[in-house]
């Protein structure tokens, strides 16, 4: 099930609504794991076994580390299972083909496997579960007893498809000891229906631009195509993302929980460095607490600093898809890193805002070119199309065309973008008076009533000649 | 319940909004057929195991919610208006043009396709039994009406496109082409504004072109009555777009002045009527099917013409105002829907001895269309 469909916004959600706030307080977590495993295994019906057993799996591990507390060698045996089972799975499911596909390449076999489907929110969920056994280990946390807060923590439908990824050690308390409010039910609805209007409204009209100029044959890639192209993408996937961890984080609320920020108006970023500290925070967190420190983090010297923000960013990449791009893209992103670290990032921050937000903006433009082209030689093309090294022109009629067609839409995903509309939204819609408070209601209205007309249109099927 | 702050009140119309949906969806009856989509509507799929394991049923579920939504075709209008609001100059394939006409797009065509196609009115000269081949592509109203187009857009590849199946037919067949005729008359209402068809006079200036090369009997304007049978007409593009604000348009019927009884048989010779037109289809939403009933695999025309001519017709829906002009130069008239026509079509020309067989249709099926290559079985 996806957050941005009629089932979900209209026949799900009111009924989970309803037996959730209409049961007692100990029924709830059991009754949001239950509405969770049907949300999963809507879209999942069969790997939502592989969920479960993740599920039990480190349950039970979580208990055998608690069982072992005195015990280092069984502990860290215990640890070392989950970590190898869990990244297993992971790897199994997803890496496979990847791995076979470089086999091949590398040694000039042809070995066939039958591609897998890729079980849905499994980069997300075995990440959570390991964040929460690796935790354990290290006595941050205190293992969960019972098996249905465990379940609920780790299936809950708000952030189990999608992120942002929760650590255990995060929502531990709230798990047991949460209360929902009005107040924060309201704060929820009002994230929820702005997370779903940037998805819908927004990622999914300027995706349109990208599709269109994405199938473009390479002789008629001009520098304008070229650009609205990837800028559409620079906007889609920001507004795609954040806005399905907005929706998250605005469901979190509505049952009582606060889930950590994920986004944090990433493309006012003045540095590589901040970019990240912006930019599926969940992830990056994870990262660090998990990869980097126990490599030792920037606690043992410049070089051993700057192999480890390689090593990270490789895996960065690598989570974000099964291919060499993919990898390409953390490591360029570990290089500009580095270079900052140990050259200019102080001044690029401290400097005139239009360098530090230039260079950032287009360090990261050009990350999405590789971020979106599997096929490293379209890729090369295209950022030469870019540059106009190409010799396809400045601009052709299709470029103005798409220029004309969505260049309003373009400019108003800018200023969403920015600091400007997030003020505009907490200083005098949230926090203003009565008028301005009523037209914000209205304006949630509006955005509720078209995110719905989009989702219909989604489904809008028409045909020219009756179909017999 | 802080009822100054606007969480309180956001909290309290999103329940509301959501389970009033919900009643909606649960107590509203369940519609078979939506007119504006012109197809059936999903209806609730049978719960069984193997449909939940494989997901199908999932789906069907999912399908069946949205295609049974409250207030569906109006939720579609207001994406569509918003869409313009927003700067977007078309949805979902069909451009706002200017003075609220709706254009639909050319997608392209490459040059494989043509050669292929080209192949086939070869294929089709050859087993024609001896029968002239005609072939009349009508373009898009995009690459007739231009000035009305949005800024940029251009329907040069659909010229170009059909330039070169001219030259690649030459030796084959007779190419008609009635595009200087329909520019030269832009002004008139030869497209409808909100439907991808010509209307009936554009379909008369196009006819006449054909006169032209095919030495069939010519006619003036003046010799047709125009009767006007619908003014309410709202046509594929409006359903396509879902733009709402468009002016409907008028569909005319031109009787000529000294028409004779016909015979028109359809439905594999099952059924008889002696009109050219269906006129309780004017009922339906898609009024255009008032021309022929709508598209048969088949359809045969007894004109009662005393001409020794019998004509076959390769077509799409573009012929079904265009076949009322020739009823007066051939005995009979037979039209084959080649989406719907399954029989080895050079088995029929065997067995009938067409004196021409015309291949008609718009520029845009003929070239995206994969079942006009069926003329070269």
């Amino acid at each position: 099930m996806v957050f941005s469909s009629l089932l979900f916004l209209f026949l799900f959600l009111p009924t989970v609504f309803f037996f959730y706030f209409l049961s007692p307080k100990k029924w709830r977590n059991g009754i949001l794991f239950l509405s969770s495993l049907i949300f999963y295994g809507w879209g999942e019906p069969v790997y939502i076994g592989i969920m479960l057993f993740s599920t039990f799996f480190d349950y039970g591990n979580g208990l055998l580390l608690e069982k072992w507390e005195k015990n280092p060698r069984k502990k860290r045996a215990v640890l070392l299972l989950s970590l190898v089972v869990n990244l297993g799975i992971l790897g199994f499911f997803k890496y496979t083909g990847f791995f076979v596909q470089t086999i091949n390449d590398l040694f000039s076999l042809t070995i066939r496997i039958h591609p897998l489907p890729l079980p849905l929110g499994i980069s997300f969920y075995t990440f959570q579960t390991l964040s929460y056994t690796i935790d354990v280990y290290r006595g941050k946390v205190k293992a969960q007893h019972h098996l249905v807060n465990f379940g609920t923590y780790v299936a809950m439908f708000p952030q189990l498809v999608a992120g942002p990824i929760v650590r255990y050690a995060d929502i531990a308390k709230e798990m047991t000891r949460r209360q929902e409010t009005w107040v924060l039910f309201g704060q929820g609805v009002q994230q929820f229906l702005l997370g779903l209007g940037k998805k819908v409204l927004l990622a999914n009209n300027v995706g349109l631009l990208w599709d269109t100029v994405k199938a473009l044959p390479m002789d008629n890639m001009t520098v304008l195509s070229a650009w609205l192209g990837i800028l559409a993408f620079t906007f889609q996937i920001y507004f795609d993302f954040s806005g399905y961890s907005d929706m998250a984080i605005g469901l979190g609320k509505m049952f009582g929980f606060h889930f950590m920020k994920n986004f944090d108006l990433p493309y006012t970023a003045r540095s590589i460095t901040e970019f990240w500290s912006r930019w599926h925070i969940s992830l990056s967190t994870w990262f660090k607490e998990y990869v980097y420190i126990p490599l030792g983090g920037n606690k043992q010297g410049k070089w051993k600093q700057y192999r480890n923000i390689f090593i990270v960013w490789m895996l960065t990449g690598f989570w974000h898809g099964a291919n060499w791009n993919f990898i390409l893209w953390g490591l360029y992103y570990a290089f500009f890193l580095v270079l900052e670290k140990a050259f200019f990032r102080k001044k690029v921050e401290r400097g005139p805002r239009w360098l530090g937000h230039g260079y950032t903006m287009l360090v990261v433009i050009v990350g999405w070119v590789l971020f979106e082209h599997e096929d490293l030689n379209r890729c090369l093309q295209f950022l030469g199309a870019m540059v106009g090294a190409k010799g396809t022109g400045l601009a052709d009629s299709s470029g103005l065309y798409q220029l004309l067609n969505y260049g309003g839409i373009l400019v108003f995903c800018g200023f969403c973008a920015t600091s400007a509309c997030t003020r505009l939204k907490e200083r005098y819609f949230q926090e203003g008076s009565g008028v301005m408070q009523i037209f914000f209601l209205g304006l949630l209205a509006l955005i509720f009533f078209f995110s719905t007309a989009y989702i219909v249109k989604d489904t809008y099927n028409p045909f020219l000649y009756f179909r017999f | 319940m802080k009822w100054k702050e606007s969480h309180s009140w956001s909290a309290l119309l999103f329940l509301a909004g959501t389970f009033l949906a919900l009643a909606a969806c649960l107590l509203g009856p369940d519609r078979e057929f939506s007119p504006q989509e012109n197809r059936s509507l999903e209806q609730r799929p049978v719960l069984s195991l193997e449909g939940v394991f494989s997901g199908i049923y999932m789906k069907d579920f999912e399908k069946y919610v949205s295609d049974q939504f409250p207030l569906r075709d109006f939720f579609v209008h207001a994406q569509a208006a918003s869409q313009r609001w927003m700067g977007k100059q078309e949805n979902n394939g069909v451009y706002f043009g200017k003075d609220g006409n709706l254009f639909q797009r050319f997608s392209g065509v490459e040059r494989k396709e043509i050669e292929s196609k080209a192949k086939a009115i070869a294929s089709l000269a050859e087993h024609g039994s001896g029968a002239k081949v005609y072939l009349m592509l009508v373009p898009s109203a995009g690459a007739v009406l231009s000035e009305q187009l949005p800024p940029f857009v251009s329907f040069d590849a659909e010229r170009q496109a059909v330039q070169d199946l001219a030259n690649q037919t030459k030796e084959t067949a007779v190419f008609v082409d009635p595009y200087a005729a329909l520019e030269e008359h832009r002004q008139e209402e030869i497209y409808y504004r909100t439907d991808h068809h010509w209307t009936t006079l554009g379909a008369y200036y196009g006819w006449q072109e054909l006169a032209r090369r095919m030495q069939l009997s010519p006619q003036i304007l003046e010799n047709y009555i125009p009767k006007i049978v619908s003014d309410h007409f709202y046509g594929s593009l409006y359903s396509q777009s879902g733009y709402p604000f468009v002016e409907p348009d008028q569909i005319r019927l031109f009787h000529h002045r000294e028409e004779k009884p016909i015979t028109v048989s359809f439905s594999e010779g099952k059924k008889r009527r002696n009109t050219l037109y269906e006129l309780e289809n004017l009922e339906k939403k898609d009024q255009y099917t008032v021309f022929l009933g709508g598209n048969d695999s088949f359809l045969r025309v007894d004109t009662g013409s005393l001409a020794p001519r019998k004509l076959l017709i390769l077509k799409d829906s573009f012929a079904n105002c265009f076949v009322p002009f020739l009823t007066r130069d051939f005995k009979t008239i037979d039209l084959v829907d080649l989406r719907y026509y399954n029989e080895d079509i050079s088995q029929r020309m065997k067995r009938e001895g067409y004196t021409d067989i015309l291949v008609l249709y718009s520029a845009k099926t003929f070239f995206e269309e994969k079942t006009p290559g069926k003329m070269a079985w």
